[in-house]
């Protein structure tokens, strides 16, 4: 009996000690929760911005979310680069070493067939496409007209006392070698000529969207999902905010000498939105402002409005069509946007009405 | 064969130091989770204009001190800026576009004001946030 007796003591002390052992385990399991918690909260992303301001002469903003910030400006720098690549692609005022671009394409095509990188002969086929879709009011071959604007703008910005409009004469004839036709791309062999050796090329009208659009793809790519590409006004939203809710994009008001006045504020999710107005580059003839949108229609400045903002997803196709609905009335316009259900427009003319397609800022 | 005498007193008698090393335990994992909380929420600090030329950082200004800002000398400037009720604008540049004098006065986070042609960027840290992500121009 005393054997059992001392037995059944050293289980109950063992039983105690177990017990005991299970209360010191629950604080201990408590706090390694609490780690875990910690751990999974603190894999939070943050929201950061980079600005860069060496590509299409304008300031580049990538807003965007990331654990830290080191690993922001990584993805923010590759996405940078790219537009540096675009942007060298389709320079028409300089070369680049090694890069047949559009500067090249201009001094060449016209005598010889050059051949071009797969990038280019994309674009180039995409511009063409543009300008057949949109009749000819977004023309990726108006160089010949562009340029002589080009060059009495300069002058007039440096001399505005001596400011002087073309004469009408010189922009009918640069007008006869506009016809994007005489552009002729050979997919087989990766070539490019002119049929017409006077035609240009100047692909302000689409260059930026289209390069923004291949940049927020790139994007995508390398696995950013949620992320805002500015490119000298030219918008495009991938996904919205980290919170699900829309980015939230002013469009400038054309009254407003100050870029961040807005007139209206548009919410993106996954969308584009781009303006064309009279007010980005232009200079002034005897009171008046000529702008640098080039009606084809009659080769002067086109004074319908004083901007046209466009929504579609494709910030290729908002940047053509901001363009072409620049250089248009507004009911042939407001019917194109109608009968294109990716498409949504706002237009404010010169006298600040505003006219809105049915379903812009939904 | 055993025979096992179940004790009729079951009652774990804690001890008072069981508990003092339980409750150290759980504060201990509590207030290093506190701490590392704490450390996470950023510092409140005080809004300020960072101004960089060509890239490369020239100073930064806190916006409750007024006063003008000459880049990049008093000598020998192309913008100047001025400070003053808790904003920052451009007063003068001498660029030909005259987009950066133009900008209304900023003081909101991550707003700017970019003179290109001059290559002079203000930008506002630690400022309220903006009510656009972005804007169209």
């Amino acid at each position: 009996m005393h054997t059992l007796f001392q037995n059944n003591r050293s289980m109950f002390m063992k039983e105690k000690i177990f017990v005991k052992r299970i209360l010191w385990a629950l604080p201990v399991l408590i706090v390694i929760g609490l780690l875990f918690w910690w751990k999974n909260s603190s894999v939070e992303e943050f929201r950061y911005t980079k600005e860069y301001y060496d590509v299409f002469d304008t300031v580049t903003t990538v807003t965007g979310y990331a654990e830290t910030e080191e690993i922001f400006y990584e993805e923010a720098e590759q996405l940078h680069l790219q537009l540096i690549k675009y942007h060298q692609l389709f320079d028409i005022y300089h070369t680049y070493e090694g890069l047949t671009n559009m500067k090249i394409l201009n001094e060449q095509c016209k005598t010889n067939t050059v051949k071009v990188d797969q990038e280019l002969l994309d674009f180039l086929i995409y511009g063409k496409k543009m300008c057949v879709e949109t009749n000819g009011e977004t023309n990726i071959a108006l160089g010949s007209v562009l340029k002589i604007w080009h060059d009495y703008r300069e002058e007039g910005i440096k001399d505005e006392v001596s400011a002087k409009l073309p004469n009408k004469i010189e922009l009918e004839n640069a007008g006869l070698h506009t016809d994007i036709e005489d552009l002729i791309i050979d997919l087989k062999n990766g070539e490019v000529s002119f049929q017409d050796s006077q035609l240009q090329l100047d692909v302000g009208g689409i260059a930026k969207g289209y390069s923004v659009e291949k940049v927020a793809q790139y994007g995508k790519k390398i696995g950013m999902t949620n992320f805002l590409l500015n490119v000298g006004g030219n918008i495009r939203a991938v996904g919205t905010k980290l919170d699900g809710k829309p980015w939230i994009i002013g469009i400038q008001d054309p009254a407003s000498k100050d870029q961040s006045e807005y007139i209206k504020t548009v919410e993106l999710n996954e969308m584009s939105v781009v303006t064309s107005g009279d007010y980005q580059r232009y200079y002034v003839v005897k009171g008046k402002k000529y702008c640098h949108i080039i009606d084809p229609d009659d080769w002067y400045p086109a004074n319908f409005f004083s901007s046209v903002s466009v929504i579609a997803r494709d910030s290729g196709k908002a940047d053509t069509y901001s363009t072409a609905l620049f250089n248009m009335d507004y009911t042939k316009g407001k019917k194109i946007v109608e009968d294109d259900p990716d498409l949504e427009a706002m237009w404010i003319t010169q006298n600040g009405i505003i006219y809105y397609s049915s379903g812009f800022g939904d | 064969m055993e025979l096992f005498i179940i004790p009729v007193d079951l009652e774990i008698k804690m001890k008072k130091n069981d508990w003092v090393l339980i409750f150290l335990v759980l504060f201990v994992g509590l207030f290093s989770y506190g701490i590392v909380k704490i450390v996470q929420i950023q510092s409140t600090k005080e809004p300020q204009a960072v101004i960089t030329q060509e890239g490369k950082l020239v100073a930064t200004y806190p916006l409750w001190e007024n006063q003008l800002i000459y880049i990049p000398t008093k000598e020998n400037w192309t913008n100047c800026l001025k400070i003053e009720n808790g904003v920052i604008y451009m007063l003068e540049a001498n660029c030909p576009d005259k987009i950066c004098v133009n900008h209304k006065p900023i003081s909101k986070n991550g707003e700017s004001i970019v003179c290109l042609p001059n290559k002079v960027v203000v930008i506002i840290e630690n400022g309220i946030e903006q009510e656009v992500d972005g804007g169209t121009y």
